[in-house]
């Protein structure tokens, strides 16, 4: 883009929203108030699977405040939500799928009238067998809920000869591995406030991650065409991707209810609603093989990836994809089979978290890579270093890996910096605790790729004021990940303008066309190409600008140079706003749209080859645990490690997302356990569904490594989602390590491992 | 959450008029920790709630000749950082550190602690390694039972609605006492097991000792066949590992959303072994 080095990309700057978050100034969606607004408490199916005869309102009714009840009579469009497969509905009609689900909404006066009336509504109903098991779901004796099968989506992946290459191997190793639920546990519960406007139009704010989904949802329940809706995000306070697609059905339902009572109406959820009936990582089953050399190269791979889905199918067909598609590592393999499900069973539907579908398979597969290494008697880590992607190498999709490829050098680097060669296999514990060191290697396409790609662009809207002020709206949100921050620094850098000078507010669907989802660790990439694109023109109008001023000012003709909001030539200095200043004298065109569409991808679904994503971040992990063998207690002590991320924008907010990324990882490897007993959720709290604090936080030792991705902007890619992904099985092999236990189930709670090591002896 | 009415007496005597006037029963209010929780959830049907954490009659920790007496509206975190708890009750002191969060211990009372009946409170389990005394106030009239007596099963005392504890009273007699807890989580955890012990030694010899366990029985634990075994001894570690084995006998864990009663039964064995160690093998 520029000849002049960079003088905002790569600096660790102050977060735009850092003030207002840190002081409480953010206002967050149930900080706002409108005259005549009711509030909306929902009525919830009591079993996992029942026929609805209709409602008992009459108990309701007599509560002081109560407005009206809404329901499935009361949508005026299609009552189906418009995600992937369209198979939920808004409200439920005839039957009910899950125990938790909105049935119906109570409006009332006042949020505490709306939940005692909601509370005293009677559902009228009859039950229906249920299953909760998603391989008991597949059987063909378990009670039908999509479909003839129960299965919401199924892939494969075909490559060479995989039956050969393992009767021909001289190392086959199988296991089993299981993963739980992991609940976002975002600090600010879903909640929207919708509004009827004029003409029909209905505006909803909200806090969410993917406003478009929103937009579509209340088009399609209100039956209103799309410029009707306006979607306005409000500070959101944390998503991890559980706002990705359920706040669209939470805008829907308040939408619904805005339309029929003719008011604003606001849905704000309790934290116990948000755990039972809100979105959640899919718990896992995997079969998985790995077959070698004796020299340690990987020839076959073979797998069988399971899904809990829950419910309905939401974002389970996507979820799948991404985790069939990265299932056999980060590693090139000649002969491939997987074969995945998304199964259908009475429980909520499962969603986006924060490594979508990956987190799971790469546990089973990096689990089972160190089994491998143990039966050849190889070091893990060098048997990992043997077998990774490398420039050139192929995936197991068939496609070729870019100079973006940093995972060797991520390896080496938490190699070294663990000590690895001289500690593994030799810290020394006290008394009852053992220490242990464990790695792990991952990559993670970034953006949607094949599996998304009709939604892969973005757009944007810079506007330069002209008090030299710069306004950059886009469709991506920013939801705490720093979004508002890195594309400040990217529009900053493009226009050669004062990174303060740079504001951006939450998105409102009305400025921007539809930009695809705030998902898949793309809104760096999209939105910042797009941010680009739009300042292109404008730099080229403020650039000229500025070389006449510099001239008038007695500059020679010639080289001009641009960095840090200035332009100087001859020793003469032209600021930025001095240079818009004469651009709106000129009477120039100073606000300007951009666009960016991802390359096209190359997959095939018939046989799961091609191309699938645009380009990959890559991770290594190292983490050093204790473990308590008479209690099973683990403790991570220490977290190494290294991400390719082609630049890091911001490196101060890059390390952030390690930090948070492997906090949360280590939630899930260890603690995380969301109860589920005869369809009914039974930790729907903090206090029994139980997240690490920072007692629990290890000390961090991370870096990054940029292997430029020439696409990206200013060669970043996106990474945001890779930090969560290697740590829980870096743990489970460094628990193995340690006391010689090996749990193959996430999470790793004390009663596991000490049952592993009762086993043992 | 119900709309409740919250009452806010003066002194101890306006409690008693303010019970009078609640026709519809009422709930004390002391630091709301359990009660508004529980009232969120529809689990108490109680519109007048008596808020009695401001009245002094209930607070103060004072060292007396023979007696410690701790209010039993004074919070977790007074009790363990009054020098006087931590100086005479080293298990209580403990157990009221490790309690709950930084928060949630300026909030919650000692007094509510027992109040609750939580299987797995860790105040009420050393308050009875510590041999409390509750004293109860009921319209005025005054009786001292052992706290212990007071807990019958999970959240289930034998306190009546108009009984309130006014304080906690415990022999001054120097000692050593432990608290120790395994949770999900360092910190901020409800108790899986928890182990209170209390002894005193006369020349290494153990002349008294009471261990308690909590969260392994409908209510506290006290394991009588292990205390018996080390008493009058000088015990060492193989003596303190089978009191521990006594110790996993006497429970009767279950298996629920935070753990397996398998697990928590080896764990009493675990934590008990650990605490007594602490307690009896150190060597000042």
């Amino acid at each position: 883009m520029s000849d002049n080095p960079l003088f905002c990309v790569g600096k660790s700057v102050t977060r735009k929203d850092a003030l207002a978050k840190a002081s409480g100034e953010a206002l967050y969606i149930d900080d706002y108030s409108y005259g005549g607004m009711l509030h909306a408490a929902a009525v919830r199916s009591p079993r996992p699977h029942i026929r609805i005869k209709g409602f008992d309102a009459r108990a309701a009714e007599k509560v002081a405040g109560f407005v009206m009840l809404v329901s499935a009579a009361d949508i005026p469009g299609k009552n189906i939500w418009p995600v992937v497969k369209e198979d939920c509905p808004f409200f439920p009609e005839t039957e009910s799928r899950f125990q938790g689900e909105t049935l119906a909404l109570v409006l009332a006066e006042t949020r505490l009238a709306a939940r005692e009336a909601a509370a005293k509504v009677k559902v009228l109903c009859a039950e229906l067998p249920f299953v909760e098991d998603p391989l008991a779901a597949l059987e063909k004796s378990a009670p039908k809920i999509y479909g003839g099968n129960n299965v919401f989506s199924s892939y494969v992946i075909k490559r060479g000869d995989v039956e050969e290459a393992i009767r021909s191997a001289d190392a086959v190793v199988e296991g089993v591995f299981t993963t739980n639920y992991q609940v976002h546990v975002y600090l600010e519960t879903q909640g929207a406030i919708a509004f009827p406007e004029a003409g029909g139009a209905m505006t909803v704010y909200g806090s969410l991650q993917c406003p478009y989904y929103a937009h579509d949802a209340v088009a399609q329940a209100l039956n209103i065409t799309h410029n009707k809706v306006r979607i306005v995000q409000r500070v959101t306070g944390g998503g991890f991707g559980g706002k990705e697609d359920v706040p669209a059905l939470v805008a829907a339902h308040a939408a619904i209810a805005a339309r029929k009572s003719g008011r604003p109406v606001k849905l704000v959820y309790e934290r116990d609603e948000d755990f039972i009936s809100m979105s959640r990582r899919h718990p896992s089953w995997t079969r998985m093989v790995y077959a070698a050399r004796k020299d340690g190269a990987i020839t076959a791979c073979k797998a069988k990836y399971v899904l809990d889905g829950g419910a309905y199918a939401t974002l389970s067909p996507i979820v799948l994809w991404r985790g069939t598609v990265h299932a056999a590592g980060p590693y090139k393999i000649e002969n491939v089979s997987v074969e995945s499900f998304a199964a259908a069973t009475n429980k909520a539907p499962c969603g986006a978290y924060r490594g979508f579908g990956q987190p799971q398979i790469c546990f089973a597969n990096e689990s089972l890579l160190d089994k491998l290494a143990e039966k050849l008697g190889m070091d893990p880590l060098e048997l990992r270093l043997k077998n990774i992607l490398r420039p050139g190498d192929k995936t197991i999709t068939g496609q070729v890996i870019t100079g973006s490829c940093g995972l060797e050098e991520a390896l080496v680097s938490v190699r070294e910096k663990s000590g690895w060669a001289k500690r593994r296999g030799r810290l020394a514990g006290e008394g009852a605790v053992k220490k242990g060191l464990g790695v792990s290697a991952n990559y993670y396409g970034v953006g949607l790729g094949a599996g998304g790609k009709y939604l892969d662009r973005a757009g944007a809207h810079v506007s330069v004021s002209k008090d030299g002020s710069v306004y950059a709206a886009v469709g991506n949100t920013e939801m705490g990940q720093g979004a508002q921050t890195v594309l400040s620094q990217i529009a900053a850098e493009t226009l050669n303008c004062p990174y303060d000078g740079v504001r951006m507010t939450e998105v409102d669907t009305s400025r921007v066309p539809d930009s695809g989802p705030t998902v898949a660790s793309r809104t760096t990439l999209m939105s910042g190409n797009a941010v680009i694109d739009a300042c292109k023109p404008l730099r080229g109008r403020i650039f000229k600008a500025a070389r006449e001023l510099l001239s008038a000012k007695g500059a020679p003709e010639g080289a001009m140079e641009a960095s840090g909001g200035e332009f100087r030539a001859g020793g003469k200095t032209v600021s930025f706003s001095e240079a818009v200043k004469e651009c709106w004298a000129q009477r120039l065109k100073m606000a300007e749209h951009g666009w960016y569409a991802a390359p096209k991808t190359s997959f095939l679904p018939e046989n799961g080859q091609g191309d699938a994503y645009v380009t990959y971040a890559y991770s290594a992990n190292v983490a050093e645990v204790a473990v308590d063998t008479e209690t099973g207690a683990v403790r991570v002590e220490k977290l190494y490690a290294a991400h390719d991320l082609g630049r890091a924008v911001n490196p101060r907010l890059a390390l952030g997302q390690m930090h948070g990324g492997a906090l949360q990882g280590i939630g899930y490897a260890l603690s995380e356990n969301l109860v589920y007993k005869d369809g009914a959720l039974l930790n729907p709290n903090m206090s029994d569904y139980v997240l690490p604090s920072s007692m629990e936080t290890p000390e961090f030792d991370c870096s990054t490594i940029e292997r430029p991705y020439e696409d990206g902007p200013y060669a970043a890619k996106g990474f945001g989602e890779t930090p969560l992904i290697g740590p829980a099985p870096a743990i489970a092999n460094a628990v193995k390590d340690a006391c010689g236990a090996r749990v193959p189930g996430l999470p790793l709670m004390p009663e596991k491992v000490w049952g592993r090591l009762k086993d043992k002896a | 959450m119900i709309p409740v009415t919250v009452v806010q007496p003066k002194k101890l005597s306006g409690v008693w008029a303010a019970a009078r006037a609640a026709k519809g029963g009422f709930k004390f209010l002391a630091g709301g920790t359990d009660l508004v929780i529980n009232a969120r959830h529809g689990k108490n049907a109680h519109r007048v709630w008596i808020d009695i954490s401001g009245l002094k009659e209930l607070k103060g920790i004072t060292e007396g000749r023979d007696k410690i007496r701790i209010g039993a509206a004074e919070t977790a975190a007074a009790v363990c950082s009054s020098p006087a708890v931590r100086k005479w009750l080293p298990a209580l002191a403990q157990a009221c550190r490790h309690f709950a969060s930084p928060p949630l211990r300026n909030m919650a009372t000692l007094g509510g602690n027992c109040a609750n009946a939580s299987p797995s409170a860790d105040a009420a389990c050393a308050l009875c390694a510590e041999q409390a005394a509750a004293v109860i106030s009921r319209a005025g009239k005054i009786r001292r039972v052992a706290a212990e007596s007071l807990f019958l099963g999970p959240k289930h005392t034998a306190l009546s609605p108009d009984d309130l504890i006014l304080a906690f009273e415990f022999p001054r007699r120097a000692h050593r006492g432990v608290f120790i807890k395994l949770g999900a989580r360092e910190s901020f955890a409800i108790s899986k097991v928890s182990a209170a012990v209390a002894a005193e030694l006369r020349n290494g010899v153990v002349c008294s000792l009471s261990i308690r366990l909590g969260a392994v029985g409908p209510k506290i634990v006290r394991p009588e066949s292990a205390e018996k075994l080390l008493l009058g001894l000088r015990p060492g570690a193989a003596a303190i590992a089978d009191a521990a084995r006594l110790c996993a006998e006497a429970v009767s864990p279950i298996d629920d959303v935070r753990s397996t009663a398998a697990y928590r039964r080896d764990m009493a064995r675990v934590i008990s072994k650990r605490a007594l160690e602490a307690v009896l093998l150190k060597t000042s």
